[in-house]
């Protein structure tokens, strides 16, 4: 599946790529409705391919990150994404280049509560997913 | 010789009781045309947070208000989408964001936008502050459900 997505040529192959695996069946239909919803935006971007193609590899490398709350494009057609648990929320925009702006909420940790932001980059995604995916507590 | 005053030209703001409309389009919306966190990011070449003060329109009815903002957005070259929405947010609720992450936000007018119902909210030191207060704005527009629609008749005439 990794293959498939990485050699997709358009936003509807890389949902094609994601259908090959049963766990990741409601992500791709998500992924889906994005790409149709959108299409009759004359004046909005489409899906940036290549940025949907990392939001998949993150997706499909963490079994923690199969539900993504929300999918958005933001206005230069970049996948963003939202993960919820309880309170806690990781927002992460992901574009072309590698680099992932993140946003990290986590209300419930005392008087301390953690709220991060920030752009990180990294060549390995699905690692980077993996980190990405510890930051909330499951 | 006589000596000229200066003149003080006082330039109307909102209060902190008054609202701003932000427009989310289409692709910062989520499935059920609700904000997302990328509705409170600046766009490509924004400098501050666009918005409209929907008190400016204080004179007309309460039902034409929206008609009003979605003229002034025209004004301003700004598209509607007939899916995009504003989101209202009390000026109060924004200064409160910007607090709690420990910034002074300023909603006001703007030099370089000719439209009196157009403000700008800023305030924020870096890229990584704002992206927090914006996380801030988002929890105040799901938790108040202050989304409007735009209704069907956009303005399709304007331009970006």
């Amino acid at each position: 599946m990794r293959r498939q997505i990485d050699e997709a040529a358009e936003s509807s192959e890389i949902v094609d790529a994601l259908r090959l695996r049963r766990d990741l069946c409601d992500f791709a239909e998500e992924v889906d409705q994005l790409i149709r919803r959108l299409a009759d935006e004359p004046d909005e971007p489409q899906a940036d391919t290549k940025s949907l193609k990392l939001l998949a590899r993150a997706v499909s490398a963490d079994h923690r990150l199969r539900t993504p709350h929300v999918l958005a494009l933001d206005e230069e057609g970049h996948a963003h994404a939202e993960w919820h648990m309880g309170r806690a929320k990781l927002f992460a925009t992901f574009r072309p280049t590698g680099h992932v702006k993140v946003v990290v909420v986590h209300p419930d940790t005392g008087e301390d509560p953690l709220r991060v932001a920030g752009t990180l980059y990294s060549t390995h995604t699905e690692s980077f997913a993996k980190w990405l995916a510890s930051s909330l507590p499951w | 010789m006589a000596r000229l005053k200066p003149t003080v030209v006082t330039i109307p703001s909102p209060r902190d009781d008054h609202h701003a409309l932000r427009y989310c389009s289409a692709t910062r919306l989520d499935g059920e045309c609700r904000p997302t966190l990328l509705a409170f990011q600046l766009r490509e070449h924004e400098r501050y947070l666009s918005a409209f003060w929907l008190e400016y329109f204080e004179d007309t009815a309460q039902h034409d208000r929206i008609d009003q903002v979605r003229q002034a957005a025209a004004r301003v070259k700004l598209t509607l989408s007939e899916n995009g929405r504003f989101v209202e947010l009390e000026v109060r609720d924004i200064k409160e964001a910007g607090h709690a992450e420990n910034c002074e936000l300023c909603v006001g007018p703007r030099d370089d936008v000719d439209e009196p119902s157009h403000v700008g909210i800023d305030g924020w030191e870096s890229e990584e502050q704002g992206a927090l207060v914006a996380e801030r704005l988002l929890e105040v527009a799901r938790r108040k459900e202050t989304v409007l629609h735009l209704g069907a008749e956009a303005n399709p005439d304007s331009s970006r």
